[in-house]
Formats: C-alpha cells, sequence, structure tokens
C-alpha cells in the first residue's frame, strides 16, 4: 500500500513538472519598434501636417509589438459610454479619441479637432473636426457623431455636462459636418474642461438613434467594433482583451502593434506579474517600491510625472463637534506638511508639500500663496485656549486610494501632541463619496453629521481654469463651510477673459479660503511608472489615468 | 418519495423568498449606493434627482424590492446600474470558467480527502496519521488568499514554471496552458476543502473500524486494502454527501478570494466587482443564485442518502407509512 501511495505521488509530481515546462513565452515584444510621431498643438491653433516615418518590417512572430497592460476586472464590454472609473478610462483610452485635451502646461492637445476658438467675450466655442478622421469602418467622424453623443447623455443619464451651466441651457448649433458652436449663457471658463470629455459616438452604426444605442447590450461586447482611437478590438477572451493597430488612423499607425489588457490578481499578484515578465509596467505607490527598482535600473525604466493631483483634508462645518475658528485653527498649526510627506509617502519624489488648493499644473496657480504654518507651540496653546484639548474627531477617509490610511495614522499621531483624539474610519469609494460630500452633491443626506474631519483628492487638476476647485469654492448648501466671498470671487474667475486678470483673481480667492482654515492641502502627488527596459515614451503625455496617446509608446529590441 | 420532494420544493420556495428580501435590505442598508458613480458636484439638485429617479434609488427599498422580485419570478435579473447590460447573460458568461475551476478543485479534493481520511483512520495514531492529520491542520489553518500568495512567490517569481494569474496566455488557446494557469487556484482551492473533508472521513474510519462487520471481514482473512474499500468508504462517505451537497453553490458561486488573487474571470471576482460599486442586480442575482444552488444541493444530498444508505429510505417509508 505505502509503495502504491508513492508512486502515485512520484507520477503525479511527473505529470505537473511536465506540464510547467511546456510553458508558453509570455514574454513581451522584442523588436526595434519604428516610432509615429504626431505633432501635438499647445495653443489653440494646430499644425497640419503630421509626420510619419517608414516602418521597418514587422517580425513575424506574434509576442512582438506587444505592450501588455495589467486590467483588475475584464469589463463586460467596452462601450465608450461605460465607465466612470480611472480603469476603465485606460482600457478604453485606445479605442476612442478625445477631440482634445487640456495639458500639464496650460495648453490643448489636440486629437480628433482640428481646433477651437472661444469668442472675445468668452460665450461662444467653434469646435472644428478634422477633415482626416475616421470611425475604424471607414465612415468620417462628423459633427452628428458629437450630437449623437450628447443626445445619448441626456436619455441615458437625463443631462450633458455641456448642455447647460448653472442650470441654464448652452445653445449648440451644427455649421456642418465638421464645425459646431456652442453659446453660453454667460463666460464660464470650466466649459472647456466639460467639452473635453466630450467622446463622439457612431451615429451611423445605430442610425442616430440614441435608444438604439441603450437598447443594443451586444455591439460593444464583440470584436471589430468602430473606434476612433489607433486601435480596434481584435480579440476579446475571458480574462483579456487585444487590441491591434489601424493602419488608417489618422495620426499615423502607431509603432506598438498590439495592446492587450491582461486581468491580473489584486494584491502582490501584479508585481510579481510584471518582474516576471507578462505585463510592461505597474504603479509604484511605496517608497520601498521605488528603490527597489531604481536600484535595478539595467532591468527596469522609472517615469515619474506629476499626477495633477491635490490631496487636502476637510474640516468639516457640520460635524458633531462643530469646530470654531481657533479650534480650526489649532489644528492647522499642528499639521506638520513634511512630516506627513515623510511618514506617509517616504519621500518627496512620491510626493510634495502643497502651498495652494489649485497645482501646479494649472495656469492660475501662484507659487507665492502663502502656506500653513507648522508651530506647534503655538497649536497647543489654541488648542488649550479653544477648549480643542481633550477632544476626540471622527476622521474619515477613502481606503480606495493609494498612501491615505498612511496619511490618517501620521495625522493621528500629529495631533494628539496637541491632546487631540481622531477616531480614524476608512471605507470603500462608494461609502466614502455619499458621507464626504454628504452636505454638496447628495443635498444633506445626514452623513454629514457624522465625521469631522476627512481626506480627498482632486485628480485631473490641469488646464486653464480653477477645475475641481471651482465647485468648491462655489459650494452649494454652504457645503464646506466656506464664506460667499469665494464662490462670487470663483465665478468671476471662471468667467474672467482675460487671463491675467483671472490668475491675480485665483490667487486672492485661494488665499480667502486658505484663511478660513477649512481646507488643508496636504499633498501634490507624483505619478511614478516602472516598466520593462525595452519600453519606452510611457512620460511623453504624462496625463492620469495613462496613457494619453499611444503614438508616444514603444517597445524596443 | 414524491412527498418528501414536494415538500423540499415547498421549503425551497420559502427560503428564496427570505434569502431575497433579506439580502435586498441588508445590500440596502449598507452605506454609499450606486449613485457615488454618478452624482457630482457642479450638478444642479434638479440634475441630480433626474440621475436618483433614472437609478431607481427614490423609491422606498419595499418599492425598490418589489419591483426587482416581480421581474426576478419571470426570470429577468434586471440591468446592470454599472454597465447597463442585462445581469443574466453577464452572469452565465462567467459561469463556465467557474465551474471549471471549482469543479476541479472540488474533484481534486475528494479524489485526496477520501484516501488520505481512510489511511489516517485506518493508522491511526502512528506518524502516518499525525502527518496526514498534520497536513490537514495545515490545510484548515492557513488563510487561502496567503497560501495562494506563497504559491505564486514560488512558482511564478521564484521558479518562473507557472503564470501568476489570468487562465490563458494571450494568442494560446490549448488546454495545456489553461490546465498550466489552473495549477495553482485549484490547489489553493483544494487544499482548504481537502482538510476538512479528509478530517471527517478519518473520524468516521475510526468509528467503523470498531463494527462487527470489520471484525469479520479480518476474520476471513480480507486484506486491509480491501477492507477499507470495499467496505468501510461506503459508510464513510455519507458525510461527504452532505458537504458535498453545502459545497454545490460554491462550484458555481466560486470564491471571490481565489478569483481575486488569481485574476480568475470568474462568476467571484465578477460578484465582489459589484459588490465595490454597490451594484445591486447583479448582487442580488449572485445571491439568488448561490443561495438557489444551496438548497438545491442540500435537496440533492438528501436525495442521495437514500440511496446511499438503505436504512435511510427505509426509514422515510416508515414515516409515511410504507
Amino acid at each position: 500500500m505505502k509503495k502504491k501511495i508513492l508512486a502515485l505521488m512520484l507520477a503525479a509530481a511527473m505529470a505537473m513538472s511536465m506540464v510547467a515546462c511546456g510553458s508558453g513565452d509570455q514574454g513581451t515584444a522584442q523588436k526595434p519598434a519604428e516610432e509615429t510621431k504626431t505633432e501635438q498643438t499647445t495653443e489653440t491653433k494646430k499644425e497640419e501636417s503630421t509626420e510619419k516615418k517608414e516602418e521597418t518590417p514587422a517580425a513575424p512572430a506574434e509576442e512582438k509589438d506587444t505592450f501588455t497592460v495589467a486590467i483588475s476586472y475584464m469589463p463586460d464590454q467596452l462601450s465608450p459610454a461605460s465607465g466612470g472609473s480611472d480603469d476603465y478610462t485606460s482600457m478604453t483610452r485606445p479605442l476612442f479619441d478625445r477631440l482634445y485635451m487640456e495639458n500639464n502646461d496650460g495648453g490643448i492637445d489636440y486629437y480628433m479637432a482640428e481646433s477651437l476658438d472661444i469668442s472675445e467675450d468668452g460665450k461662444t466655442y467653434t469646435l472644428k473636426i478634422r477633415d482626416d478622421v475616421k470611425w475604424s469602418d471607414g465612415t468620417p467622424v462628423t459633427t452628428k457623431d458629437i450630437q449623437f453623443a450628447i443626445d445619448f447623455a441626456i436619455l441615458r443619464y437625463g443631462r450633458s455636462s455641456v448642455t447647460s451651466i448653472n442650470g441654464n441651457p448652452v445653445e449648440i448649433q451644427v455649421v456642418d459636418d465638421k464645425t459646431m458652436t456652442f453659446t453660453l449663457p454667460e463666460p464660464y471658463a470650466y466649459y472647456i474642461v466639460s467639452l473635453s470629455s466630450l467622446v463622439p459616438y457612431p451615429y451611423h452604426v445605430f442610425d442616430g438613434d440614441a435608444q438604439k444605442m441603450l437598447d443594443d447590450v451586444t455591439y460593444y461586447t464583440k470584436p471589430g467594433f468602430a473606434t476612433t482611437g489607433p486601435y480596434v478590438v481584435s480579440e476579446i477572451n475571458e480574462d483579456s482583451v487585444v487590441y491591434t493597430a489601424r493602419d488608417d488612423y489618422y495620426r499615423g499607425t502607431p509603432s506598438v502593434k498590439k495592446v492587450v489588457m491582461k486581468v491580473i490578481g489584486s494584491g502582490s499578484t501584479k508585481a510579481i506579474a510584471f518582474e516576471n515578465g507578462e505585463i510592461d509596467y505597474m504603479r509604484l505607490t511605496t517608497v520601498d517600491e521605488l528603490e527597489k527598482y531604481e536600484a535595478q535600473s539595467d532591468k527596469y525604466n522609472i517615469y515619474s510625472f506629476s499626477e495633477a493631483r491635490l490631496n487636502y483634508l476637510q474640516v468639516n462645518p457640520y460635524g458633531p463637534a462643530n469646530l470654531n475658528d481657533e479650534q480650526r485653527e489649532a489644528l492647522f498649526y499642528a499639521i506638520n506638511g513634511d512630516e506627513v510627506i515623510d511618514g506617509a509617502y517616504g519621500s518627496d519624489k512620491l510626493a510634495t508639500n502643497p502651498n495652494s488648493i489649485l497645482t501646479p499644473d494649472i495656469s492660475l496657480y501662484d507659487p507665492e500663496t502663502p502656506d500653513y504654518v507648522y508651530d506647534l507651540e503655538k497649536a497647543k496653546e489654541l488648542a488649550k485656549s479653544s477648549g480643542l484639548e481633550g477632544m476626540t474627531l471622527t476622521y474619515i477617509y477613502n481606503a480606495d486610494r493609494p498612501n491615505m490610511e498612511a496619511v490618517a495614522v501620521v495625522l493621528q499621531q500629529q495631533l494628539s501632541q496637541i491632546g487631540v483624539t481622531l477616531q480614524i474610519e476608512g471605507m470603500d469609494s462608494s461609502s466614502f463619496f455619499p458621507r464626504f460630500f454628504a452636505a454638496s452633491s447628495y443635498g444633506m443626506n445626514g452623513q454629514e453629521k457624522t465625521w469631522d474631519l476627512g481626506t480627498n483628492g482632486w485628480d485631473s487638476m490641469r488646464g486653464r481654469t480653477l477645475n475641481q476647485a471651482y465647485s468648491y469654492l462655489n459650494q452649494t448648501n454652504n457645503a464646506w463651510g466656506l464664506t460667499p466671498t469665494c464662490g462670487e470671487l470663483a465665478y468671476k474667475v471662471n468667467t474672467c477673459t482675460d487671463p491675467e486678470q483671472a490668475k491675480a483673481k485665483a490667487s486672492e480667492v485661494v488665499k480667502i479660503a486658505l484663511d478660513q482654515h477649512r481646507i488643508y492641502p496636504l499633498t501634490y502627488t507624483n505619478y511614478i511608472i516602472v516598466s520593462q527596459k525595452n519600453v519606452t515614451g510611457l512620460d511623453k503625455h504624462p496625463i492620469v489615468p495613462e496613457f494619453a496617446d499611444y503614438l508616444d509608446i514603444s517597445v524596443n529590441g | 418519495m414524491l412527498k418528501l420532494c414536494l415538500r423540499k420544493l415547498g421549503q425551497l420556495a420559502i427560503v428564496m423568498v427570505l434569502i431575497s428580501f433579506f439580502s435586498f435590505a441588508i445590500i440596502d442598508l449598507a452605506p454609499g449606493d450606486i449613485s457615488s458613480m454618478y452624482l457630482t458636484e457642479d450638478m444642479s439638485e434638479e440634475e441630480k434627482q433626474i440621475v436618483i429617479e433614472k437609478l431607481g434609488l427614490d423609491r422606498s427599498m419595499p418599492e425598490q424590492y418589489f419591483s426587482w422580485a416581480s421581474e426576478a419570478i419571470r426570470g429577468n435579473f434586471g440591468v446592470s446600474l454599472s454597465y447597463k447590460t442585462p445581469v443574466a447573460p453577464m452572469l452565465m458568461k462567467r459561469l463556465p470558467s467557474t465551474i471549471l475551476l471549482m469543479g476541479c478543485s472540488l474533484l481534486l479534493s475528494l479524489a485526496l480527502s477520501i484516501p488520505l481520511g481512510l489511511i489516517a483512520g485506518y493508522k491511526k495514531n502512528t506518524w502516518v496519521d499525525n502527518l496526514i492529520s498534520g497536513f490537514a491542520y495545515f490545510g484548515m489553518s492557513i488563510p487561502s488568499f496567503y497560501f495562494g500568495m506563497l504559491m505564486i512567490i514560488l512558482f511564478t517569481a521564484k521558479l518562473h514554471i507557472l503564470p501568476s494569474s489570468g487562465m490563458h496566455t494571450v494568442g494560446v488557446n490549448t488546454p495545456l496552458d489553461t490546465i498550466q494557469h489552473m495549477i495553482m487556484p485549484v490547489l489553493t482551492m483544494a487544499l482548504s476543502t481537502m482538510a476538512s473533508k479528509t478530517r471527517y472521513v478519518r473520524a468516521n474510519t475510526i468509528g467503523q473500524l470498531s463494527e462487527e462487520y470489520v471484525l469479520a471481514a479480518k476474520a476471513k482473512g480480507t486484506p486491509p486494502r480491501k477492507i477499507l474499500s470495499k467496505h468501510i468508504l461506503k459508510n464513510t462517505l455519507l458525510p461527504i454527501i452532505t458537504i458535498l451537497g453545502m459545497n454545490m453553490a460554491s462550484l458555481v458561486c466560486g470564491s471571490f478570494i481565489i478569483e481575486s488573487v488569481f485574476g480568475w474571470p470568474g462568476v467571484g471576482s465578477f460578484a465582489m466587482e459589484a459588490i465595490g460599486k454597490r451594484d445591486y442586480p447583479i448582487i442580488m442575482a449572485y445571491v439568488m443564485l448561490s443561495g438557489f444552488i444551496l438548497v438545491v444541493g442540500n435537496f440533492v444530498a438528501d436525495i442521495l442518502y437514500s440511496f446511499a444508505d438503505p436504512r435511510i429510505k427505509r426509514g422515510i417509508d416508515a414515516v409515511h407509512g410504507k
């Protein structure tokens, strides 16, 4: 009996090793790729010509010219109308181009749009689509596709971000197949951000019928649907999607012929998959990871760029502690921003200490905005005189965001020095947002009374407007406790057509907001990526969620 | 037997109603909802209200429940709030992957636990028993996600012989490739379920070894192998049938943890994603599927009992006056 068991076990081990030895090569493409460059504009004019280099003949092996990206889940469909998460945006970026995108220099990078002209009074936006833009099935992209996207949004969500501002309608006029105008009831600088999020939908596929697109649940689940980006979907598997480069893409054929989006397990599995060569890059969020890969610069590339994100601490005006001016001041004097960076991020390579609620990626940003000062003695004095000492405050954070738990722990330690106890509660995004925005987006749902302090972040803080800071300053329901002056000034910034005046007003309103000790800017974060050595170009268009432009990316031999 | 079946069906219906209602209530009570994906600060109150109405969140919990239930009875489990596509096809698409993974792990755990349990019971208090029992305790104690990570570190990071996650290598569609991807998740799942089954079989084996029929078989000169396989095995299977009945739900509903750790595109990871988004149509469909299979599994186990052990069938017949 013993011998038979032993024989069975040995046979099983031999079978397993034979199976394992037959593993396919999952390495990434290794080919001297040819880059196809496309000129990018930075202001309102777009250069007409796009250069296209001659491509060297592609190697026949299917593993080459492939860029493999890890995804956390397998989407049920790849519709441009689905999504809402950064993960999904990253998955569909290769398939659907934007009309344009604001870049980190305060300018505009044009894609399907040839130009966007704003009238001198700031009320009329004239959008012109490029003549050579086509869907992957050869149909030209026209203003009908943009109007179709607007109609679909209204049908599905009851609203579109471009059809009204402050509750007043925007007049949208189709001038011809390539030109549309948007006439606003008043100047509204943020409209440029709203318009940039507009993605055309294929009018010709659904006969212009938005209901038909809503009812068709299969079109975007099969390979070969119409796309405007540099890739089409050629394969959909249970755990991966394969995109193949278009030869007729209006900005030139990408050098990376295939993009593979592959489901990788959660937790440390991604790092193991990366080191095993199964994926081509991953994000780094801790200093340990950064140092580990920096030490292996012969095997990996490190890219670092601004995430255009502000993480901040908010004092809830409706919280149970009902903190007064002196108490808030005491809290803010007790916070050591540099220590938050060191303790929570480990390095100023991952995050830097901000001085404003605007990021340096916004043209209105003022580097001279006075920062909060760390003064522990003054904090203790104020804490004692104001009665803050000995209080317990409820602190909430979004556990789905990197480093937020560590920030909470550091703040807890810092505030304990002035006798304040922080009761920390972390939760997922679906629980966090209704609670944090209870007084704002959720119209006082009762949860505004359940927390005193909370950390949140504003992403995509780039361009030439106040961006997300605008709706913060121009608060609804007095959600953030700011004085009405902030809203009035923010409105003036948003409606100002002179960039210099707008910048001056922006500096003024930011200073007024910070003086009220309601919001404490905690970090400007950097987005750090590590890639395989043969993968380059990941930071040429440093926009998050990645990647804004797949033409930049090369997988070399 | 017919009366038993009918009674069980009635119980099934009541249990399903209770499961659906309490699941719905719990999801409703949980903090947060799907609206966090759609509401932004720059929306006007009217716009926010339109979004909430479109999502059906303006209705009370009983209203939402009855609206869902009236459709669910007709087989329509609604439309995903995040994907805007019907839920049932989304689940069905992922079902084969989960059944493949969980089925293989179930078969493996049975194939190993039964002989190991028999041997451990037969060799009670010897080093063989201690070794097998120690292995079982290890399997019961170690968290499955941790063991999964250890496997990935060993076989992928260190030895580079198995892929870390997923179900296929891109561009490769062979059974061998799928088996390679399955090895680690199947072993991880099998270990945790095998451990408890081994202990059950061992305990029953020890109990059966003291029976007179075993003594009679030994007196006749029957070899130990035949005593175990031909006599004792059948009598130790009853608790295994019970466990199998309870495990049937996991066969189709998968494991959240294993599918997430190994990136296996099954029903479990799909449901986990839905829970994070508070996509209640998907969550409810998953819960109903799981509850239904669990109840049916137990029902099937009860029926199999009567075939596996004639004494049980005689008892049932006696109750019904046969």
